[in-house]
């Protein structure tokens, strides 16, 4: 579903991504965990055709990713991040059927997958009609969830999803979004610092250090052998507060 | 549909340069006339005005143009016929001792150039230095040649005067004067600081009715510097074939003024017992039996008109600056090398002082082949667009700079084109802070157009000139008033205007609790 064969990222003389070799099955929930500055958002940035990688390739459901095909893989993807990137000016509707003009939707295939969605991710239907700034954290972030999954995306790219939102909406919204991540079938990258959400969402997790995978495989696999001493107090940190 | 928010961006340029760029149809005129920017010269072109008029002639004045250069330059480009001239500067100042100062030398240097000159009209205006007669007895000076013992003493002459070839820097030299105190100053203003004491000598025009009203001395040029100063008519010589009428009227008054008359004239002017129309209409009737119907509009109409001016102004400049202005922001957020060179470059617009634009851009502009002077010219135009444009410029990048970039980058991963990004996200956004940029370059703009009147553009500038001319307060706020009410109704429009197409999430609400 996802492949990237030897993609790196370098600015100057500062290598972000150090060449990663990964294939994300499809329906699977990858998290890339890591503490911020590790490269992780790049990752997610160059699938996304925000930043281009230095060397290697990037395969979405067939397709290698570059300047041509750029259209058709974005037509493939969802994307959420932290703080929603909601347009302000449009009301919660607005936002989440803004391509469904684009796509020659009828109005009625558009009312119905929002209907669809407002279910799926539990949003207040009587938050419809209101602006982003009138919205709280958490209805914003399921907002911003419905937008992404408005065109049914093959592949969701989530940049700590939950990271801006108070503990008590996290744990809510947390059940909530796993549960639309199974009915949706989308294949799932998630990049977070959080080793309960990591815990939550992931089949699989990739620790990543300085741009470097160094771990790679289950939740338990990384909390019960570290591979190194960076994850052990990686993982111990937050243990602790948690 | 999928391009519809484009469409209706590109709908609102579309109008915005249509209401913008008509010109209003000019008023169908056979001969107009210029003056200069004192009473006589008014007078004395309205005087022409009435005459040509009661021949038959459609006839338009475009009162007070300006200094010498603008008006001849007007004369050469065809803006204008005919204008008062005096003999003295067409030589020194027009042909600058290209001729020598007789007739016929004069004539032929100037029909080189297509126009004619007509005979005296029978009074001389001369320069001249003049003091209160309080202060030239405590100085005991009667010539300019006493002026040498006095080094101390404050003069304040004309900007005119001060720079032109026959002005104070030969007068200096001829008379050998050692005064160091001298300033430029607006012929007005000079006036009443003498009367106030802050200056002791100032030049005059012998003319001048103020010299007998405030009861100045004139000093006695006893080494015979200032040429004659002969009241002539300079007009087109394609004019004057073309319409035999004007040159009738103007050789008709030649010889008619004598000197005390038109001090006379210009004193009934200034005190403000006649207009300048009544004062050159009751002159045809005592010497040509002509009944000239003198122009006397209303207060309300007077202003109305140049409410309407001046707004036309706004209009041709504002509009299309925003659309200009809008485009370059855009163009400097996009490509940010080249931006800071246009915005560095539409700020630096912004420090030319307003009328030395004014002044640098009627050759240009003439040049080019429009009408660069009067109603109707762009020059003003161009240089209130080239003001308006930095505070557009510079909210509309502003505006699209404080855009999150999380937001610009989910609209680009959401699929949308570069161009309905701009239509539907961030144009859309930046919306509250170019509107701001809008409402600052309108209100500078209804305050610059005043000056429109400097190069006869109209606008509510022309009373304004009129009034400090003439000493005339009630004048001055007739123009000063509607303007500032004119800048804070716009004002009032653009912020109706934005409370009604900004979207309601981008005036910020309270976010509920959950």
């Amino acid at each position: 579903m996802l492949e990237f064969h030897g993609v790196s990222k370098t600015f100057g003389n500062t290598t972000v991504v150090a060449p990663l070799d990964l294939t994300v099955e499809a329906g699977e929930v990858v998290v890339l965990l890591g503490p911020s500055g590790c490269g992780k958002t790049t990752i997610l940035r160059m699938v996304a055709g925000l930043v281009k990688p230095t060397q290697g390739q990037i395969v979405v459901d067939g397709l290698e990713l570059d300047e041509r095909t750029l259209r058709d893989v974005r037509r493939k993807l969802g994307y959420v991040i932290q703080e929603g990137g909601l347009f302000p000016h449009l009301t919660a509707a607005a936002n989440v059927m803004l391509m469904a003009r684009h796509e020659g939707w009828s109005g009625e295939k558009s009312k119905q997958r929002l209907a669809e969605l407002v279910e799926m991710t539990r949003f207040p239907a009587d938050g419809l009609n209101r602006y982003p700034s009138e919205l709280s954290g958490g209805q914003r972030q399921r907002l911003s969830l419905m937008r992404a999954l408005f065109l049914s995306p093959r592949l969701l790219l989530l940049d700590e999803p939950l990271g801006a939102l108070d503990p008590m909406i996290r744990a809510g919204l947390q059940r909530d979004l796993k549960a639309v991540f199974a009915q949706s079938g989308a294949t799932v990258l998630l990049v977070t610092h959080d080793l309960v959400e990591a815990s939550w969402f992931a089949n699989r997790v990739c620790v990543l250090e300085a741009g470097r995978i160094v771990q790679h495989g289950s939740f338990s696999d990384i909390v019960e052998q570290p591979a190194s001493k960076f994850v052990r107090e990686f993982v111990n940190s937050q243990v602790v507060t948690t | 549909m999928k391009h519809a928010p484009i469409l209706k961006w590109g709908a609102l340029v579309v109008a915005l340069l249509a209401v913008g760029l008509v010109p209003l149809p000019r008023r169908g005129v056979q001969v107009r006339i210029g003056s200069k920017k004192f009473t006589e010269s008014v007078i004395l072109g309205e005087m022409l005005r009435l005459l040509a008029a009661n021949a038959g002639l459609e006839s338009a004045h475009y009162r007070e143009f300006g200094g010498t250069r603008i008006v001849f330059d007007a004369l050469i480009a065809g803006e204008i016929d005919a204008y008062p001239e005096y003999t003295g500067t067409v030589v020194q100042e027009i042909l600058a001792g290209e001729a020598a100062p007789d007739e016929a030398a004069m004539e032929k240097a100037l029909a080189a150039r297509g126009v004619g000159i007509s005979k005296s009209l029978g009074f001389s205006n001369t320069y001249a230095l003049a003091l209160t007669r309080k202060r030239a007895g405590d100085l005991g000076v009667a010539s300019i040649s006493d002026l040498k013992r006095k080094p101390e003493l404050r003069l304040a002459l004309t900007h005119e005067f001060l720079d032109r070839g026959d002005g104070w820097p030969a007068l200096a030299r001829h008379y050998d004067l050692p005064q160091r105190d001298v300033v430029g100053v607006d012929h007005d203003v000079a006036y009443r600081q003498l009367l106030a004491g802050e200056i002791d000598v100032i030049d005059v025009y012998s003319t001048d009715a103020m010299i007998y009203r405030s009861d100045l001395v004139v000093l006695d040029d006893d080494l015979k510097f200032f040429p004659r100063y002969d009241a002539v008519w300079l007009y087109r010589r394609d004019a004057a074939e073309r319409h035999p009428e004007l040159l009738a009227a103007i050789r008709r008054l030649t010889g008619s003024i004598s000197e005390p008359r038109m001090r006379e004239l210009n004193e009934v002017v200034e005190s403000r017992e006649r207009s300048e129309s009544q004062a050159a209409a009751e002159l045809l009737d005592e010497q040509f039996g002509v009944n000239a119907e003198s122009t006397q509009t209303s207060w309300t109409r007077m202003i109305l008109g140049h409410v309407g001016e001046h707004l036309d102004l706004v209009r041709r400049s504002l509009l299309p600056a925003i659309v200009a202005g809008v485009a370059l922001g855009v163009f400097c957020q996009r490509f940010r090398q080249s931006g800071r060179v246009v915005l560095a470059s539409v700020g630096l617009l912004q420090t030319i002082p307003s009328l030395a634009l004014l002044v640098l851009l009627l050759p240009v502009v003439a040049a080019l082949g429009y009408p660069s002077i009067g109603e109707g010219s762009i020059t003003a135009v161009i240089a209130l667009f080239a003001y308006c444009l930095l505070p557009i410029v510079r909210n509309t990048f502003t505006g699209l700079e404080g855009i999150p970039r999380g937001t610009v980058e989910s609209a680009t991963v959401l699929g949308l084109s570069p161009a309905s990004r701009l239509a539907e996200i961030e144009l859309p956004m930046a919306l509250p802070t170019v509107l701001a940029g809008i409402r600052t370059a309108a209100v500078q703009n209804v305050g610059f157009a005043t000056l429109g009147a400097i190069i006869g553009a109209g606008g509510l500038g022309q009373p304004i000139l009129r009034g400090i001319r003439l000493n005339d307060l009630p004048l001055i706020l007739a123009g000063a008033i509607p303007a500032a009410v004119l800048a804070l109704l716009l004002q009032f429009a653009i912020d109706g205007m934005e409370w009604a197409v900004v979207a309601r999430g981008l005036k910020g609400g309270r976010p509920p609790q959950e």
